[in-house]
């Protein structure tokens, strides 16, 4: 491989790494570089365990190996959820409690705790004790999250399916908040 | 006016088992919703409503089956379909009550 081509790949692979779950058109647009390129390089760095990808819809969204570790896919599964984002950007906005999240998405307090249950174990959000409530937090880098969800998000059939999903657990009877 | 007539040659056929047909592909498409829900969630009580999404779309297709072919016997299909209905409503009632 050339001086440039190895450059190229560099490029692309900081490209990705800057921007977490970006697809082939954005990288074109954003490096100016011509497809047929591009998707060498990102096969190269694929074949090199550089950089993985996720096919979603139309798209093939590239990811740099490890960054979420053993998680990965379960983040992006979780970022592929309407009500999991919102919570997501309350708790990057402020520290709330799980009543603040209830009272800002106006969604039932069991499907909340649901998905705080959910963010907790994949260690996207973490769980601080003040006084008798419980604040919660961004585990992860923010700025990968930002990245994620503004390259990743999900579509209509995920939205209507996330929704049905949210009635049904609002359906459930569940522990009220400590 | 050929059109009117050809409209009044296909109705009530035409009209009829478009709606029925609307109705099959819709309760398909919220079976295919709960199935898209359920492995996003892996929340077990979203599966008995998919069920009975699914049955309800097979009780009308068998329904419709009955009414244009009639091969059936229409005793034993009018317990099937009633069965079905109380089925459905116990898929339901078992997603409400269940915890998860």
């Amino acid at each position: 491989m050339n001086d440039e081509s190895n450059s190229n790949t560099i490029r692309v692979l900081q490209h990705i790494q800057e921007s977490p779950g970006c697809h082939l058109r954005q990288i074109k647009r954003e490096l100016a570089m011509s497809m047929g390129t591009i998707q060498y390089h990102l096969n190269l760095l694929e074949k090199q365990g550089k950089v993985s990808s996720e096919r979603h819809n139309l798209h093939k969204y590239y990811f740099p190996v490890g960054l979420f570790e053993q998680n990965e896919k379960d983040i992006l599964k979780i970022l592929n959820q309407e009500t999991a984002r919102e919570i997501l950007l309350i708790i990057m906005e402020k520290k709330p409690t799980q009543t603040d999240i209830v009272n800002t998405i106006k969604i039932s307090s069991a499907s909340v705790n649901w998905h705080m249950k959910r963010l907790i174990e994949l260690g996207m959000v973490l769980e601080q004790k003040d006084g008798k409530f419980k604040r919660y937090t961004i585990g992860i880098d923010t700025k990968h999250i930002v990245s994620l969800m503004k390259n990743y998000h999900p579509n209509i059939w995920n939205r209507w399916s996330d929704r049905l999903a949210e009635m049904f657990l609002s359906l459930s009877k569940e522990d009220k908040e400590q | 006016m050929i059109l009117s007539k050809l409209f009044l040659e296909i109705e009530p056929f035409g009209i009829e088992s478009g709606i029925e047909l609307g109705i099959v592909a819709f309760a398909l498409v919220l079976f295919a919703l709960s199935i898209t829900a359920y492995r996003n969630t892996r929340i077990k009580k979203i599966l008995f409503a998919a069920t009975a999404f699914a049955l309800f779309a097979i009780q009308l297709f068998v329904d419709s089956i009955e009414d244009y072919l009639g091969f059936l016997d229409e005793g034993i299909t009018g317990i099937i379909l009633k069965l079905m209905t109380f089925a459905i409503l116990v898929l339901f009632f078992v997603a409400i009550v269940k915890k998860r």
